[in-house]
């Protein structure tokens, strides 16, 4: 995968094709960490892909690609939420109260037990600590990105970093009880 | 190092090293979003529903005016005919100079 920012931003805006080609295991990863269901990854990168697609036109090339490509597939993740939501309220088949966060953790594997600590984040604090933390971004770019002050950046960023690390002692504790 | 600081890079470690998608799979979700460009593949379920359901808000806006449309002239006649200071009283041709 290509380091964006070795690159021209702008020039590779230009070609959707190349832009899917280089990010689109980006997307399926950041989808995931967004909180979307793996059967739904690729639906949702398709969506986020076809938003792009369409908006190739207003990316001015002042953010990264790949934060204005995880701002795209954010909304589109949000969208897909709320349509599940509104879905299963019509089933009545998933209980309001089975949110992530009340849910025990599954300790399969580190990465899947990373994505439940994630997912007791506030989707702010999340958003941010995912392009920050795993994807190793600055905090400048994160806020161009997003379109966040650089300072609201670096504090949810910070504020992301103690929420996680009091998860972490959290689901140690669990351990050592169970 | 703490032990938790420890445990969390470890697992912030695992995820970072996430395999990419298969070139099949690009491939195959690539396929779709072509067909999506050009007509031929429709959108999913999910993402051709509006998020905004628009009919109830509006019966409830119909629903307020004709409320207000309804009781506003009946409420300003009781405020009129409850006014002590300015009471209605019958009018006659005699309360008129000729």
């Amino acid at each position: 995968m290509t380091n964006l920012s070795e690159a021209s931003a702008l020039d590779e805006a230009l070609d959707i094709e190349t832009l899917y080609r280089r990010h689109f295991g980006f997307v399926c990863r950041s989808a995931l960490r967004l909180g979307a269901e793996p059967a739904s990854i690729d639906d949702i990168a398709q969506e986020a892909f076809v938003v792009a697609a369409r908006r190739l036109s207003e990316f001015e090339g002042r953010a990264n690609v790949r934060t204005w490509l995880f701002a795209i597939t954010l909304r589109v993740v949000q969208s897909h939420r709320r349509w599940l939501r509104r879905q299963r309220r019509k089933q009545d088949a998933y209980a309001e109260t089975s949110t992530a966060s009340e849910r025990p953790f599954d300790k399969a594997d580190a990465a899947t037990t990373l994505l439940q600590l994630l997912h007791r984040l506030p989707e702010s604090h999340r958003t941010v600590y995912i392009l920050g933390e795993l994807e190793g971004m600055s905090c400048a770019e994160i806020g161009r990105g997003l379109g966040l002050n650089p300072n609201t950046t670096y504090s949810r960023l910070r504020k992301a970093r103690e929420q996680m690390q009091e998860e972490v002692q959290r689901m140690l504790a669990q351990e050592q009880v169970g | 190092m703490s032990d938790p600081a420890r445990q969390l890079e470890q697992l912030l470690a695992a995820e970072r090293g996430r395999p990419d998608p298969s070139e099949a799979h690009a491939q195959r979700v690539w396929a779709r979003v072509e067909g999506r460009l050009d007509g031929r593949v429709p959108a999913p379920t999910w993402a051709q529903s509006s998020t905004f359901v628009a009919w109830p808000w509006l019966l409830v806006g119909c629903g307020v005016i004709v409320t207000l449309a309804l009781l506003g002239p009946l409420v300003r006649t009781r405020i009129i005919t409850h006014d002590t200071q300015h009471k209605p009283q019958r009018i006659g041709l005699a309360d008129f100079p000729t």
